[in-house]
């Protein structure tokens, strides 16, 4: 059985003051021990599901979206052990998540009280090194976790039981160790996908070994291919839930995505919310592009996993 | 008015054969061993002000998922050998990576060069095609197509993209043609920069109202924009592409069924108008084991630039 841990249910639950960690129908130890009394806290005020930031100064600007969201001490407990998924794909502009963003969340979940916050990656330590991410991350006294992705036993057998493509995905190990999950990608475009953004960062979680099974085998002569790939996506964000996703709009390409040198868009803002559907919406048309044409963003709102229509998403802008 | 499509249906084919006698089928079955991207990057001392920063990178086949992740794709499309990376350190700390990819034939290179650089940029004079675009630069020569990105926009970084991109284009042997199919485009009319080379959905999906086409499956297919407000005519802009398959019988099977789907009317001369997933109108033309396809614009325009494939050759 799988559960959703959105904001509606985990008022119902008792589990107000964080979506969990976040791999359907787990939550870690810390979140069980200090789930109560938040309900309150989040009945105080309607709250916005979206809060977008625009600013020079990113930290400021991370800072402030999640503040305007009801602080990081809503979706982080005092000794909570934290993950927290950059995007550090490659050193070109636009291309990966600002380390000033980065440093803002890793900062915040520490004044919250967060017991440990890591990095998680199957990337290797030269992307961190070479875009300044593994400095951001140390510096602020979190921890970078290299997992080997060549090693299978760093990755976990989890079964997608609501995969209509997916139907079993392989979550890196030290992900479950975790009590929270704070999603950190950079939107931008992506050749096959048209777009990238909370949905498809999760798949920085996953294996790659797996991921290449979003691939199907006749890509190159089957236009269905792409829509298999983002099925995938949705599906796989079936069993992973964050608990708090803040995109890095700042700077980034919207050509010869995902890895870049492409057109570079400077939108200067930080997007931030819980819902990824409503995320992804309203990301991909900060260049133009329609929710309806991306696929993954159809395929998770029919999955139910957020709200496709702006209309019924309460947003909230400043510029600092 | 538009020209009259019938009459010049003799002239159509006779381009596109010439077309066809030049174009290789992409991709090739046995490509010629790797000749090694890794040995055009410049050593030490070789560019001058700007050195080497770290080892060399290389990835081949399916590999190149591990370096450029889902960017991999549109390169394995066309035909992909191998990927070489380093990054160069120059005046003031400037920083640029280079990457040069090694593609099955130099269609395949032209064919990337031409989805990736888009319209962006400016000519350079760097190998057989180059584009600088704000901080990096596209170079295209021979099977290999390269891109240098700077880490910053400065003049000294832009100096420094073209001189480790002539570097990199002096070391390649052999300076292909574009694809013929690329050439058998009208001359006429041609915007600048507008012009792509594509052999898969993923590539098609990435140009402008590429996905028009992608129902074709056509295993190759040039495209360029004509015409608009500002250019020759036609007064509206419209995309052709010309459409290759590997004997008449493909084309003729693609193009019946195309003409067998919802939005798709086939007149008294045999063409085909139809309507795009993306709402685009368009016309098409079938001649041997190829199709003109013109898409977007007014009905005049449209059947104007199909009339201009015939009468330039």
């Amino acid at each position: 059985m799988t559960h959703r841990f959105d904001r509606r249910s985990l008022l119902r639950r008792g589990l107000g003051w964080g979506a969990g960690a976040l791999l359907a129908g787990r939550i870690g130890p810390a979140a069980r021990a200090l789930a109560t009394g938040a309900v309150e806290r989040l009945n105080q005020s309607a709250r916005p599901d979206l809060a977008v930031v625009t600013g020079d100064d990113y930290a400021a600007a991370a800072t402030e979206a999640v503040r305007l969201l009801g602080g990081m001490e809503r979706f982080v407990a005092r000794g909570a052990r934290v993950a927290i998924l950059p995007n550090a794909q490659r050193n070109n502009p636009g291309v990966y998540t600002s380390p000033a963003v980065v440093r803002a969340v890793v900062r915040m979940c520490r004044a919250a009280g967060a017991r440990e916050v890591n990095c998680l990656t199957w990337l290797p330590e030269k992307n961190w090194l070479d875009t300044g991410l593994a400095a951001a991350v140390r510096e602020e006294g979190a921890k970078l976790v290299l997992v080997d992705m060549k090693d299978p036993a760093r990755f976990r057998p989890v079964p997608v039981p609501r995969g209509v493509a997916l139907k079993e995905a392989a979550v890196m190990d030290a992900f479950f160790d975790h009590d929270v999950l704070i999603n950190l990608p950079i939107t931008k475009d992506h050749a096959g996908n048209k777009f990238t953004g909370t949905l498809k960062n999760l798949m920085g979680l996953n294996s790659p070994s797996n991921n290449r099974t979003f691939h199907r085998a006749d890509w190159q002569t089957n236009p269905d291919s792409i829509a298999h790939l983002e099925q995938c996506i949705a599906d796989l964000n079936t069993v992973i839930t964050p608990t708090l996703c803040l995109v890095d709009a700042t700077e980034f390409i919207i050509t010869n995505g995902p890895f870049g040198p492409g057109e570079l868009l400077k939108r200067r803002q930080v997007v931030a919310g819980t819902d990824r559907v409503a995320i992804d919406s309203y990301c991909c048309t900060l260049w133009g592009l329609k929710p309806g044409d991306i696929a993954a963003i159809q395929r998770a709102a029919a999955h139910g996993l957020g709200e496709k229509d702006s209309g019924r998403v309460r947003r909230v802008e400043k510029s600092l | 008015m538009g020209r009259p499509v019938t009459g010049a249906a003799a002239a159509w084919a006779t381009a596109l054969l010439l077309a066809a006698a030049a174009c290789s089928a992409p991709p090739p079955p046995s490509p010629p061993p790797a000749a090694g991207a890794a040995r055009l990057l410049p050593g030490a001392g070789a560019v001058p002000g700007w050195e080497p920063a770290d080892e060399i990178q290389r990835f081949s086949g399916d590999d190149l998922f591990l370096f450029i992740d889902g960017g991999a794709d549109l390169f394995l499309e066309y035909g992909f050998r191998e990927v070489a990376a380093r990054a160069y350190r120059g005046p003031g700390g400037a920083a640029i990576n280079a990457e040069i990819y090694e593609m099955a034939d130099p269609a395949a290179a032209f064919g990337v060069y031409s989805v990736r650089c888009g319209d962006a940029g400016d000519d350079a004079a760097v190998g057989s095609a180059a584009r600088l675009a704000d901080y990096y630069l596209t170079v295209w020569q021979d099977r290999y197509v390269a891109t240098f990105t700077g880490l910053s926009e400065t003049p000294a970084v832009q100096d420094g993209l073209v001189a480790i991109g002539r570097a990199v284009a002096g070391g390649i042997v052999g300076r292909a043609p574009t694809p013929a199919l690329v050439a058998a485009l009208p001359a006429v009319g041609k915007r600048p920069h507008s012009v792509r080379y594509v052999r898969g959905p993923v590539a098609a999906a990435n140009i402008p109202l590429g996905e028009a086409v992608v129902p074709w499956q056509a295993p190759e297919t040039a495209a360029a924009r004509y015409g608009g407000t500002d250019g020759p005519a036609p007064v509206t802009a419209v995309t052709l592409f010309l459409l290759a398959y590997p004997d008449a019988a493909a084309a003729e099977g693609a193009f019946r069924r195309m003409a067998a789907g919802p939005d798709a009317v086939m007149d008294a001369t045999g063409s085909l108008t139809f309507m795009s997933p993306q709402k685009q109108p368009g016309r098409a033309e079938h001649r041997g084991r190829h199709v003109a396809v013109a898409v977007g614009g007014d009905a005049a325009g449209r059947e104007e630039l199909l009339g201009r494939v015939n009468s330039e050759r």
